[in-house]
């Protein structure tokens, strides 16, 4: 946790502290001059929020918002709160005295901040002198004011009516001055931004914003095909002399990125994988990495940039929430640490070899007991692997944020437990699979890539299970795990080559999509793996999730139990290895 | 302690339930030094009451709570209240057959059986503490099935079947949740009577501080049963772990003040420095600042 994330988390421990709950999202949080979270003023916010009703204040706050002077009367309310907090919680906590006190003393040795207002900085002088039982020592008018600010034991609504009436007799509050303004300026921006968008707007550039809309619906292939022939009309010839196949895989390349593997080696992967019922489809693998050879071409590089914007999205909603994912890391790591920790310790018992235990001899001798060594057991599961593969369809798309973040924290929890993770998602466009990788087992640091995830295109689970499965057994690892974070609803417009007589039941969706994956599933673990899923998906998909992945599975109803309930799944995993 | 219970509150039929049963059960006067004499009393009529009627209809008990729920302290005024005899025996993860129910030895040229603390509570119709049950390994306290269920019994294979005194009574705590415990597994949690500890209440926590501290002056009591109060709270909010939610600690501190040493120091050492990471430690510092001034001296704690 970075400084400035430790002090905001800080501030709030100390609001929640004094408001006795801790569900509140506190509008105000109060540093010192130094950045670090302040323990009175903190308090005082909680006080506030416990006393008061805080839904009112809020509605004042947000209404002294309107002025464009908001901040000055924000704090000017704030030095009347914090009489009345303070009055209030002194009984409760008789050492609010001594930190007033010198919170005061702070103020009047200048070591707190000041402010652009002039009246401002007098007033909480004033203030925080009276409150060491000195005299204010200002002119009558200041004096009034703060007087004033005085609000005694009344209710939220006399507190506000009073604070009203402040604002109303001593300044001009210019109330709807700031929407106003806003409202003015934003037109200005916004006929500037319209203006420079019509100067801009090319056609290639409207081609490729054609071509991003894929992004936003499992469209069907058909529509795909419209696209392209738009689209290669003029600008690649070369591509049309090509193989289909070698076509289509450039298309690919240049919408997922630069592939990891050799032509010769997927190609090979392809011989073993696509075959029964993914007969006629393709693999790709990448990193997501841009492929230079397409440096001069629009569509790639509208694509490229935005898979970079999803991630600043990802990565904003992570930071957005840093303290509850933060908070989940911590669970899951300690959850699984401590599985590994009851379940895997060795033990030393009894043997008939190992080091001679001399009190046990006479049992040999007398009672023909061949046991009286000691040995110690290794209750080693052997090394331990996580694959985390990522559903990334786009029937995804409205949580990419969420389950980027799911992914991370529980990626981020293996790897504190030193548990090699490796994650990756998948995707299919037109016949393609596509696998993109993240970071592999031994890419530590890499855990922020994960929040390169963006969904896109249908989901052909059975393949994406499958190629991940084979990936598995490929490596040295004793005990594999494959997590599946996946909304279970395997769709791709692609069909299951020779099966049914109309084209709409051989579509790999519904009950074939649902049965080819279950299989690939139970393949899988009866090969020696752990599947599990963690379910992303509506409720109406839960029997589906139940009838692939059987018992294994978690369906995460509120975020804040993630790391619990994910922590479960694994715990009951770990133990069963 | 049975004027303790009286003074509670504890319903008199169940204090009667307890005279008679110790008036039946006699205890060896060999053992009775192993009957407690408990340091703290445990409050919280609820529990008393469900415990005491569980132990005298012959049920075992298992506490299950977090740290500082006082399910130790329980377990040692019930021996007590019951005036039996009180084996402790703590469970870890090597624990095994032969360190609950005893195991051969050989003594003056014989092989000989030495009996086990399960053993003996067992014969000698003691309270058997079973502390922390759930840090041993399920498989090597299934031993402890037959005991523990209606057939009362310890069958010691090559030796002996003994049938257990009708006034012993097993109680088993466990903390769930805690590094190195595991779940317990379904065909022992079975043979309990279980009590969910609940927190210690902010009265009794009260009552708990005057009973020792009686020269503690009643602003503080309120102050330090409101820092654990508010301790507890940050832990069940998950901002926290419970290292530094110690109610021993806590008391452990406002010992050191008696004596002398400054009340932040002492809570430094009874409460925030059980926490190793810097940052939590700074979040428990945040709550005892919120009650205790860095500057304030003995006497303005202690009458």
């Amino acid at each position: 946790m970075n400084k400035i994330a430790q002090d905001h988390k800080r501030a709030l421990n100390i609001i929640w502290n004094a408001s006795d709950d801790y569900s509140i999202e506190p509008q105000f949080k109060a540093y010192d001059i130094n950045g670090e979270a302040d323990i009175y003023w903190n308090y005082i916010i909680g006080a506030v929020h416990k006393y008061y009703d805080y839904t009112l204040l809020r509605a004042f706050f947000n209404y002294l918002k309107t002025d464009r002077e908001h901040e000055f009367y924000e704090k000017l309310f704030w030095i009347g709160l914090e009489k009345c907090a303070f009055d209030k919680g002194k009984n409760e906590r008789p050492v609010l005295l001594s930190l007033r006190k010198s919170y005061a003393q702070k103020v009047l040795a200048g070591e707190t901040e000041v402010f652009d207002d002039n009246l401002l900085n007098v007033l909480i002088k004033a203030h925080f002198k009276r409150a060491l039982g000195r005299s204010p020592e200002i002119s009558r008018n200041a004096l009034n004011i703060l007087n004033d600010l005085e609000f005694g034991d009344g209710s939220t609504e006399e507190i506000i009516s009073k604070m009203n009436r402040i604002i109303k007799k001593y300044f001009r509050f210019n109330y709807g001055q700031y929407e106003v303004n806003a409202e003015k300026n934003n037109k200005r921006v916004q006929k500037q931004f319209q203006h420079s968008d019509e100067e801009k707007l090319s056609d290639s550039d409207m081609e490729t914003m054609k071509d991003l809309y894929l992004d936003s619906a499992e469209t069907s292939r058909e529509v795909y095909y419209e696209e392209l022939k738009q689209k290669i009309k003029k600008p690649v010839k070369k591509i049309k002399i090509e193989k289909k196949d070698d076509s289509e895989r450039l298309y690919i390349r240049k919408y997922f990125g630069a592939s990891i593997i050799s032509e010769q080696k997927t190609y090979l992967i392809e011989r073993s994988l696509c075959i029964g019922n993914h007969k006629n489809t393709h693999l790709h693998f990448t990193k997501g990495e841009f492929d230079e050879e397409f440096i001069n071409d629009s569509n790639a590089l509208y694509y490229n940039k935005a898979l970079k914007e999803q991630r600043e999205i990802n990565l904003e909603h992570f930071n957005a929430n840093y303290i509850k994912y933060k908070n989940s890391i911590l669970k899951l790591t300690n959850k699984i640490r401590n599985t590994m920790l009851a379940y895997f310790e060795s033990y030393t018992g009894k043997s008939e070899a190992g080091r001679l235990n001399v009190r046990k001899i006479w049992r040999n001798i007398y009672l023909n007991d061949n046991r009286v060594f000691t040995k110690v057991y290794n209750n080693d599961i052997g090394n331990i692997s996580v694959d985390i593969l990522l559903d990334g369809s786009a029937s995804q798309h409205e949580r990419q944020e969420t389950i980027a973040a799911e992914a991370y924290i529980i990626a981020e929890s293996f790897t504190q437990c030193q548990i090699p993770v490796k994650v990756y998602s998948f995707s299919s466009l037109r016949n393609y699979t596509v696998i993109n990788l993240y970071r592999d087992y031994d890419e530590r640091e890499k855990n922020n890539e994960i929040f390169n995830y963006k969904t896109t295109g249908c989901n052909r689970d059975g393949l994406a299970i499958r190629t991940a499965l084979y990936m598995m057994e490929k490596s040295s690892y004793f005990n594999k795990i494959l997590i599946v974070l996946s909304d279970c609803k395997p769709n791709d417009t692609q069909c299951i080559p020779d099966t049914g007589i109309k084209q709409e039941q051989t579509k790999y969706a519904g009950a074939s999509g649902i049965i080819d994956t279950a299989f690939e599933v139970k393949k899988g673990i009866n090969n020696g793996n752990s599947i599990l899923c963690v379910f992303t998906g509506e409720d109406e998909d839960i029997p589906t999730a139940k009838k692939i992945y059987g018992h294994n599975f978690a369906r995460i109803y509120y975020p804040e139990r993630f790391a619990e309930i994910v922590g479960v799944l694994m715990q009951n995993q770990l133990k069963n290895l | 302690m049975l004027e303790f219970l009286r003074k509670e509150g504890i319903s008199e039929n169940l204090i009667n339930d307890i005279e008679k049963f110790r008036k039946f059960y006699k205890v060896e006067s060999k053992i009775e030094y192993r009957i407690p004499s408990p340091k703290y009393n445990y409050y919280g009529n609820d529990v008393w009451e469900e415990a005491i009627t569980a132990l005298i209809c012959g049920e075992n008990l298992l506490l299950v709570g977090s740290k500082a729920t006082g399910k130790n302290v329980l377990a040692e005024n019930l021996s007590a209240a019951f005036g039996r005899p009180k084996w402790d025996i703590s469970f870890h993860v090597n624990t095994d057959s032969t360190s609950l129910i005893g195991t051969d030895t050989f003594e003056n040229g014989q092989v000989v059986f030495r009996n086990g603390p399960i053993y003996e509570c067992a014969k000698w119709g003691g309270f058997g503490v079973l502390d922390e049950i759930n840090m041993a390994k399920n498989d090597s306290v299934a031993v402890l099935h037959a005991t523990l269920d209606y057939r009362r019994i310890i069958d010691v294979p090559g030796y002996d079947k003994i049938t257990i005194d009708d006034a012993s009574r097993f109680i088993a705590t466990m903390n769930y949740g805690y590094a190195g415990t595991r779940e317990l597994n379904e065909a022992l949690t079975s043979r309990f009577m279980v009590i969910n500890m609940p927190n210690i209440s902010s009265k009794n926590l009260k009552k708990l501080l005057q009973r020792e501290y009686p020269q503690l002056r009643d602003e503080y009591v309120e102050q330090f049963a409101g820092l654990f109060k508010d301790l507890q709270l940050k832990s069940e909010n998950s901002e926290i772990s419970t290292k530094s939610v110690d109610l021993r600690g806590l008391l452990a501190s406002i010992n050191l003040m008696d004596k002398g040493l400054s009340p932040v120091k002492a809570l430094q050492m009874g409460i925030a420095n059980k926490s190793f990471d810097d940052f939590e430690r700074t979040l428990v510092e945040d709550v005892i600042r919120l009650r205790i001034a860095d500057n304030l001296g003995r006497n303005e704690i202690f009458r």
